[in-house]
């Protein structure tokens, strides 16, 4: 079911053109990546989905309807740059900013005290926020985005400054409230984050979307003809229908010639006695495919 | 409405719940009494408690009278002592039993003058005494009604020209209110208007208001901090009132002073008409100031531009009292930055007619609705800005939407 949808948005500011004509939806359960090159457009976009900005021309509809107040309680947003009262406790900071997503005081009470259990930040709940490091602040920053239980959550860098088990553990957040049937929409830079827990991604350039859809299919569709092996005995310099090889670590990459199929190469790494410990089809990375996109190279265009 | 009001409580709460809140609320009436202990103090060291002498050659003393008490504390009062010759009075001086020795010749009624005799100066509280005890012998010798009127004081009743305003100079209130508004006014307004520009620059640049303005609308966000800040001034000025009608009530009890304020009329369109609408213009730039500049000690500095001009009218405050009517005086008391002082302090003093009243109102609202209404525009604007300011160019120029940082 579309919890957010979004169609031939545009802004701009003076003669800057910040967003044009971006359309998409977003689904409940589903964790929707929005990636795209610094001053893309990505802020923008999340802004007017907040109904921050309001779009030059175009519609957003949010679960079933345009904006209002009511449907800005049922909206969780982590903003890239942290946004907390750095002179108040951490508890009370974020008893306010539940108490204005019209949540009652018993039931933040409750929830923040598991959610700071959750986080172990339950020692740090009476500290200032500008006490906190970095890491804690974003945790901090975590509590705020879920504690109202949102239907649509939208998280910009929600990894920064955290370390590798916070990071999990955020990650573990953001799939159980997927799990929950909450639409995610997540803007980042780190494409390995991408790539862990999108369903799909929207690719954004100069304002305008330039690529979207499933990550499967994209990566298919942006798969070269390449091969990863690595073999315990020796591989053999020239294999026919090889282009050329390279080392990469402990294995080899073989770029194949137009047309040949894997199986084929396979065949005939066995039959020449290479003993083959590792043999796959190589899908290009989430990197791979942004850098190609925003520096021109682009395939699917 | 009801995130409105949770703005408003915990922009209050917030304030009022911090050290400097406190320090600041108990630090005036702390210096206040401060101040009266060290006068105490000073008064106490200045008292001598020995007897004074009387040698009196005049003739118009009469031991008889008791003068009326004019020391603060019982324990300060003296005893007068009646001396037949000058000798045995000085002898009494020079051994220690009485610390003056007052001479009244025959020629007193005359000259006026009394010679003193005393190893060093005698208490304030004696000479006080002594002044008190001269005088009721002095009019002792008038008719019953001389003396009522002597005892009583004269009673001044200032009328305007057209009888409209009176004010009685025994009823302190009158001439005193309007000065109060004025100063409070400017007290009030700083320290709010202190802790708003902290609350925008603050949350603009630490990107707050970008977490807020998704529950929230900006304009919400923006009124509850206004009357949030607003009132931590309000009441900060109310716990100093409190202080100051506690101490007067005491001063009533101590010296039996019986005076009750009397609200007026002038009073009232004075609160309404000009101090109201006053908060609300210099709140709105105040935070309109907030969200264009990037550091406060740069709003701060730009605010001086509204709160200096709030304040000049005292400066000129002998001049708008000797000459109400001047056209200066009424520029001053109708221009929006001027008009919470000026106003007040003409008030006090004369009778501002009332097509002035009218128009010097009429020009705060509009003033005040104008920079409300800029303020939220602004308010819009700027608040996602981040390390930059905001023209008023810009804001006058742009019709709608906010400029990002991308």
């Amino acid at each position: 079911m579309i919890a957010t949808e979004v169609r031939n948005i545009g802004k701009s500011f003076g003669e800057i053109v910040a967003v044009d004509d971006v359309s998409f939806s977003l689904y409940e359960g589903e964790i929707l990546g929005l990636l795209g090159p610094n001053g893309a457009g990505k802020t923008t976009t999340i802004r007017m989905l907040l109904d921050i900005f309001k779009p030059d021309h175009g519609e957003i509809e949010v679960l079933g309807g345009l904006m209002d107040e009511e449907k800005k309680d049922r909206i969780g947003y982590l903003p890239e740059e942290r946004g907390l009262y750095q002179d108040i406790s951490l508890e009370k900071c974020l008893h306010y900013l539940a108490s204005l997503k019209g949540m009652e005081s018993d039931t933040i009470q409750n929830r923040l005290n598991s959610y700071l259990e959750r986080f172990d930040l339950m020692k740090n709940r009476r500290q200032k926020v500008k006490e906190l490091s970095k890491g804690m602040q974003q945790k901090a920053q975590l509590i705020a985005t879920f504690i109202h239980h949102p239907k649509i959550i939208i998280v910009d860098e929600p990894f920064s400054a955290l370390d590798p088990v916070n990071t999990q553990m955020a990650k573990d957040l953001l799939r159980e409230e997927r799990a929950r049937g909450t639409a995610i929409m997540m803007s980042t830079h780190q494409m390995n984050q991408a790539e862990a827990l999108c369903d799909r991604i929207l690719l954004i350039a100069n304002g305008r979307l330039v690529l979207s859809g499933n990550l499967k299919e994209i990566r298919r569709c942006f798969s070269k003809n390449e091969i990863l092996l690595r073999a315990s005995s020796p591989i053999p310099e020239r294999i026919a229908g090889v282009t050329y090889s390279r080392p990469e670590n402990d294995q080899t990459r073989l770029f194949l010639k137009e047309g040949i199929k894997p199986g084929a190469i396979l065949a005939q790494l066995i039959q020449s006695g290479v003993e083959v410990e590792h043999f796959e089809t190589a899908q290009p990375t989430l990197d791979d495919i942004f850098i190609e996109v925003v520096t021109g190279k682009n395939k699917a265009a | 409405m009801k995130k409105f009001w949770r703005v408003l409580i915990f922009e209050y709460i917030r304030r009022v719940k911090t050290r400097g809140f406190l320090f600041a609320v108990i630090s005036m009436p702390l210096l206040v009494i401060l101040a009266m202990a060290i006068g105490l103090v000073s008064v106490r060291l200045q008292t001598n408690t020995l007897p004074v002498g009387i040698f009196d050659q005049s003739g118009i003393i009469s031991f008889e009278i008791i003068p009326q008490e004019t020391a603060l504390f019982p324990s300060q009062s003296v005893e007068i002592l009646e001396f037949k010759t000058i000798e045995s009075g000085k002898h009494a001086v020079q051994t220690g039993d009485i610390q003056a020795l007052f001479h009244l010749k025959a020629d007193y009624l005359s000259t006026g003058e009394i010679e003193v005799f005393a190893l060093e100066k005698p208490g304030e509280n004696a000479l006080n005494h002594m002044r008190q005890f001269l005088k009721d012998n002095l009019i002792h010798l008038e008719s019953p009604q001389t003396i009522e009127i002597l005892k009583k004081g004269n009673d001044f009743t200032i009328r305007s020209y057209d009888g409209s305003q009176q004010a009685n100079m025994r009823d302190w209130f009158v001439v005193f209110f309007p000065f109060a508004v004025g100063l409070i006014f400017v007290i009030v307004i700083n320290i709010s208007g202190g802790y708003l520009l902290q609350s925008v620059v603050d949350e603009k640049e630490n990107r707050t208001m970008e977490m807020v303005v998704t529950s929230v609308s900006p304009e919400q966000l923006m009124f509850g901090k206004i009357l949030g800040n607003l009132s931590v001034g309000l009441t900060q000025l109310f716990i100093w009132l409190a202080f100051a009608v506690f101490g007067l009530t005491g001063f009533q009890v101590f010296f039996h002073y019986d005076q009750v304020p009397d609200i007026q009329p002038v009073h009232l369109v004075i609160l309404f008409g000009i101090i109201a609408p006053g908060f609300i213009l210099i709140a709105a730039l105040m935070t309109l100031v907030g969200v264009m500049v990037t550091e406060l000690r740069e709003a701060q500095q730009v605010s001086v531009l509204f709160t200096l001009p709030m304040v000049s009218p005292f400066w000129f405050a002998a001049a708008i009292l000797k000459n109400p009517g001047h056209p200066l005086t009424v520029f001053l008391s109708v221009f929006p930055f001027t008009a919470v002082v000026a106003m007040p302090l003409r008030a006090s003093t004369s009778t501002v007619p009332v097509w002035q009243f009218i128009i010097a109102s009429t020009i705060m609202w509009a003033s005040a609705v104008i920079a409300l209404v800029l303020a939220a525009k602004s308010f819009r604007l700027g608040m996602l800005q981040y390390g930059k300011r905001l023209s008023l160019k810009y804001i006058l120029r742009t019709r709608q939407g906010v400029q990002t940082n991308e």
